[in-house]
């Protein structure tokens, strides 16, 4: 890439806050795909490889391990606090950042540096596919981001067609971590992938994205249904699961609903988050299966 | 002697009220305690016996511990501002739990090294500032903690979020994960630990009378003050393990009770029992009663409650002077 347009671009990132659309049209009218990503979230290093990028990535957050190529990358530290100084010296000729996570600070710096910064804001399946064609737009993957878009709505279609029309609407506890209890409030992604699997949000009342509950809360909740997220350790996951089994009255621990999910896939807006709907559904609703 | 019966009769009545506040107050409200006594609910049933009279009794077990311990720590050291959490025994011994839990290590080797943290800290401040004075003393003590938090911060540091949450919340004071088995134990253990320090209050008397004194009066004194020290420096570390490390109880409740009664161990040291217990479980109904959403760790109210109190006291009895 010539070192004048490169100049250009990251001026005009200085000047311009990127964000979203704009920017990737803009980027892609200039015809120079960036070839040095910098994923800065698990899910954008996902939807990366979905769009067959999986090769310009040149710097990765810590838990970005899937696909499994995705663990060779350099790693720029953990989505929450990502190292700027390790970022730059990968001489990245675009970040991608999420709005919900990437710290802004972190942002500010690497666009203070010339680092163009792409932030994505995906909290919705709709948004999911929207920024699945902005990232399409701002690599040179048109068609193949507008296939997997085309595909995600499709499957979401299907699943909403699947799930029909639904009378019982269990309450749901989606249990981010145990001590203390945090759960998926209803702003998070988990909490709308409730609402999109049939379910109430147990904790729809907090204004938090993830609330924080004393026991006390989750007792007087008393939810029908309590979803863990996995952290891929069998055996903290079945301790979690074993501590929910101590309240007998607790109605989803009563009917034998305490469920352990896989973390990666129903916490993190990539394209798997579907599978994530899916497999939602089912508990939700078994009879729906 | 008036004075004391009266002190008792207030502080059993005192000690009555917080644990009916601490019984009755959490976002269930008193209809929790209601329905739980009367047996009609059985979710009610298990919030007042499996999570507010555990931490009940907790709260008023550590209280009592630190409290007592933050006594022993000031005569034997003859410092006013000595105590566990100051001088970085309770740094010590939650860095010992810490890296009990990095390595996955079983509830009682936790235990055994949050004592080992606690006393080694304890041995490096009293290595490094015993001979310089009290002022000395004092300064080792906040270095020393100082570096505890640091070694914890960086411990904290390479965990995931996910455990970095669990664990800042546990090192603020965490008084909720003890279930009703667990807290009677924890309970009895602490308490008859007090109880049977406080059978020697003649000696913190004569130990407070300085070395040679002690020693004139029959009292080996280097041996009772190591003992003190190494006693309640295990019961910390019990505290620490249980519930996190919590501080300003050690601080504020002994030096109340001198500057209204006097140093005489025999009626200060299950006075600062009781104080400490009573304190501890009113910040925990305190941090019930806060409009913040889930649990706000205790360690927040005892420093939120106890910073400015100190120096209320501090001011008062400069006043005094």
């Amino acid at each position: 890439m010539n070192v004048l347009p490169c100049l250009l671009l990251a001026l005009l990132c200085y000047a311009v806050p990127l964000q979203g659309t704009a920017w990737a049209e803009r980027h892609a009218q200039d015809n120079a795909f960036p070839q040095r990503i910098i994923s800065l979230a698990p899910s954008v290093t996902e939807l990366l490889f979905a769009l067959d990028c999986g090769s310009r990535v040149a710097g990765r957050s810590t838990n970005s391990t899937t696909p499994h190529e995705a663990r060779d990358i350099p790693d720029v530290g953990p989505y929450n606090r990502p190292s700027a100084e390790k970022i730059l010296a990968l001489h990245p000729d675009l970040c991608i950042a999420l709005r919900d996570g990437t710290p802004a600070t972190v942002i500010r710096q690497l666009r203070r540096a010339g680092s163009p910064v792409l932030v994505l804001d995906i909290e919705s399946f709709e948004s999911l596919g929207k920024a699945v064609i902005t990232l399409g737009k701002a690599l040179g993957q048109n068609e193949k981001a507008s296939l997997a878009a085309a595909q995600l709505k499709q499957r979401l279609h299907a699943a909403r067609q699947r799930l029909g029309k639904y009378e019982d609407r269990p309450t749901v506890l989606f249990q981010l971590q145990a001590a203390p209890l945090i759960a998926a409030g209803l702003c998070s992604f988990a909490g709308r992938l409730i609402e999109n699997a049939g379910g109430i949000n147990a904790v729809r009342h907090s204004p938090s994205s993830y609330p924080v509950l004393g026991m006390e809360d989750a007792l007087l909740l008393d939810p029908d249904v309590i979803i863990i997220a996995g952290m891929g350790n069998a055996e903290e996951d079945a301790a979690s699961a074993r501590r929910w089994k101590r309240w007998k009255h607790i109605a989803a621990v009563r009917s034998g609903r305490v469920h352990i999910v896989d973390s990666d896939i129903f916490t993190r807006p990539s394209l798997r988050a579907v599978d994530a709907l899916e497999t939602l559904i089912s508990l939700l609703h078994p009879d729906k299966n | 002697m008036k004075k004391h019966a009266l002190f008792w009769i207030l502080g059993a009545s005192a000690l009555v009220a917080v644990c009916f506040a601490g019984l009755c107050l959490g976002s269930g409200g008193i209809s929790i305690a209601i329905k739980a006594l009367a047996g009609s609910d059985v979710t009610s049933s298990a919030i007042f016996f499996e999570i507010r009279l555990p931490r009940v009794l907790m709260a008023g077990s550590a209280g009592c511990v630190l409290a007592s311990s933050g006594l022993i720590f000031q005569t034997v050291l003859r410092n006013p501002l000595s105590e566990p959490y100051i001088l970085g025994i309770s740094g010590g011994a939650a860095i010992g739990v810490i890296c009990a839990r990095l390595f996955n290590l079983p509830p009682l080797f936790e235990g055994i090294a949050a004592f080992a943290g606690g006393l080694s800290t304890l041995g490096t401040v009293l290595a490094v500032g015993i001979r310089r004075g009290s002022a000395g003393l004092l300064l080792s003590g906040v270095m020393v903690n100082s570096f505890c938090g640091a070694v914890i911060l960086f411990a904290v540091s390479l965990l995931q979020m996910r455990d970095l949450t669990s664990v800042m919340f546990w090192f603020l004071g965490d008084l909720g994960s003890a279930d009703l088995a667990a807290s009677l134990i924890w309970t009895t253990l602490l308490i008859s630990g007090c109880c049977l320090i406080s059978r020697f209050w003649h000696a913190l008397d004569l130990l407070l009378l300085g070395e040679d004194a002690a020693q004139s009066l029959g009292l080996s004194s280097r041996k009772a003050a190591a003992g003190f020290l190494a006693c309640s420096s295990l019961l910390t570390s019990a505290c620490v393990c249980a519930a996190g490390p919590i501080g300003f109880v050690g601080l504020l409740v002994p030096h109340f009770l001198r500057l209204a009664f006097g140093s005489g161990h025999r009626f200060l040291f299950p006075a600062c029992m009781l104080c400490g217990a009573v304190f501890l479980i009113a910040c925990d109904a305190f941090v019930r009663l806060l409009p913040f959403e889930g649990e706000m760790p205790i360690g927040v109210a005892t420093a939120l409650i106890g910073a400015p109190a100190f120096i209320f006291l501090l001011m008062k009895s400069t006043g005094q002077n």
